[in-house]
């Protein structure tokens, strides 16, 4: 369901389009001016959508409209205008702020209805464009230029708030040979199993990606060195000690995991931070596989 | 409601077409405006004896946009005119809306009244 929200002082439109907008299948939150928009757009980030009125108390319409171009990086949020002026130049002027489209005051039923319907498929239109270049296709998970950018978000908050950020480097035990043996769409499935295997058994603010190959990559807020080997000693359990079900027939897989937490090595990079975890696997792998190692 | 002799005060059917036919909703809704512009009533009185003509404008705006949206052409109009007292500053002119507005509104009232 596409999150919207409207910005207008007048509560008889207000009332109009929530109404109208719930009918036809949207999830409508409404603010009385443009200050108390800013915010719950900057909360909320379900809000794909937002009906700015032009004229309002505190920020005009097309004034919040350039803030939001300006300042909102992340999701793209489909703008409409609403306005009474239906004269040329204020309509240039909203979309050179970054509106995507205008409605004029009084609405027409079916008009808005249409224009609602042009958004929406944009906004599934972005969202699609957003899974695709975030998300790895076979696994699911972050892809790596997903998951190392929230490592550096990660990083910076950590330092910030002077708390330490954990991460977990993993991969799977003679995945090469288990390609070779039982071939490629088999290592896709188990691959794929055990990913959603660690999905399910990640907290919530946890992030996992795929760093390349079977390489998987967690990365863990606010975790200290303990806490992290606690954790890499569950997901271990949870991996492997249930067989895992291909096309031929349940296979035992394991898994080796390099775990480390700035707690140990504060300042570190995000770059170091994820060497220091690959010699970690590195060292699990020599100790004879199935084990956790951390820094 | 008639619509052809009160096409002036109401525009019933392009109202209710607004709100997808919905009448309950549209009674709903003209409440709300009457409580609305009571209360934007007083601060435009409150406005003009202050002079305070850039309120002047905001208030007939967004009542223009209300009035515009349950389709009442002649308050749409006599907020438009209100607006446009606060944008060239003409106190005079601000003070003649705010009597056509009360007139206008008063005429709603009765109309509501004997209809419904």
């Amino acid at each position: 369901m596409i999150k919207v929200l409207i910005a207008e002082d007048d509560p008889v439109s207000s009332k109009i389009l929530k109404r109208n907008m719930t009918k036809w299948g949207y999830e409508v939150v409404i603010t009385k001016n443009g200050e108390e928009a800013w915010q719950v757009i900057q909360d909320d980030k379900k809000i794909s959508l937002a009906i700015l009125d032009w004229m309002m108390p505190e920020i005009e319409g097309v004034e919040l409209c350039r803030k939001i171009r300006q300042e909102k990086k992340e999701k793209y949020l489909y703008i409409i205008l609403l306005t009474s002026k239906d004269r040329q130049e204020d309509i240039i002027e909203g979309f050179n702020a970054g509106a995507d489209d205008y409605i004029t005051k009084p609405f027409k039923y079916l008009e808005l209805k249409a224009r609602l319907n042009t958004g929406k498929r944009i906004i599934e239109l972005t969202n699609e464009l957003e899974r695709l270049a975030n998300r790895d296709s076979l696994t699911k998970l972050w892809n790596r230029r997903s998951i190392l950018r929230t490592l550096d978000k990660e990083i910076h908050r950590s330092h910030r708030e002077n708390k330490p950020v954990a991460i977990i480097m993993l991969d799977i035990d003679n995945f090469k040979k288990i390609n070779d043996t039982y071939g490629h769409l088999c290592g896709d499935s188990v691959l794929q199993k055990i990913s959603s295997r660690l999905k399910k058994n990640t907290r919530k603010y946890d992030e996992i990606g795929r760093y390349g190959g079977d390489e998987l990559l967690m990365i863990l807020p606010n975790c200290t060195l303990s806490n992290v080997k606690k954790i890499a000693d569950r997901i271990r359990h949870f991996v492997c000690d249930r067989k895992i079900k291909t096309e031929t027939g349940p296979m035992s897989v394991t898994i080796s995991i390099g775990a480390v937490s700035t707690e140990t090595i504060p300042d570190i990079s995000a770059e170091e931070l994820i060497k220091a975890s690959d010699n970690a696997l590195y060292k699990a792998k020599n100790k004879g596989r199935n084990c956790i190692v951390t820094n | 409601m008639r619509n052809e002799q009160n096409s002036k005060i109401i525009d019933y059917s392009s109202a209710l077409e607004r709100v997808g036919g919905d009448a309950s909703f549209l009674k709903e809704l003209i409440d709300l405006y009457i409580e609305d512009f009571g209360e934007k009533f007083v601060q435009l009185q409150k406005a003009v004896e202050q002079e305070n003509l850039d309120q002047v404008k905001e208030i007939g705006h967004s009542l223009k946009g209300s009035s515009g949206n349950l389709s009442l052409p002649s308050l749409q109009e006599a907020s438009y005119q209100m607006e446009m007292a606060g944008k060239e500053k003409n106190i005079e002119k601000a003070k003649k809306a705010l009597t056509l507005l009360d007139q206008e509104f008063r005429q709603l009232n009765e109309f509501l009244l004997k209809n419904n």
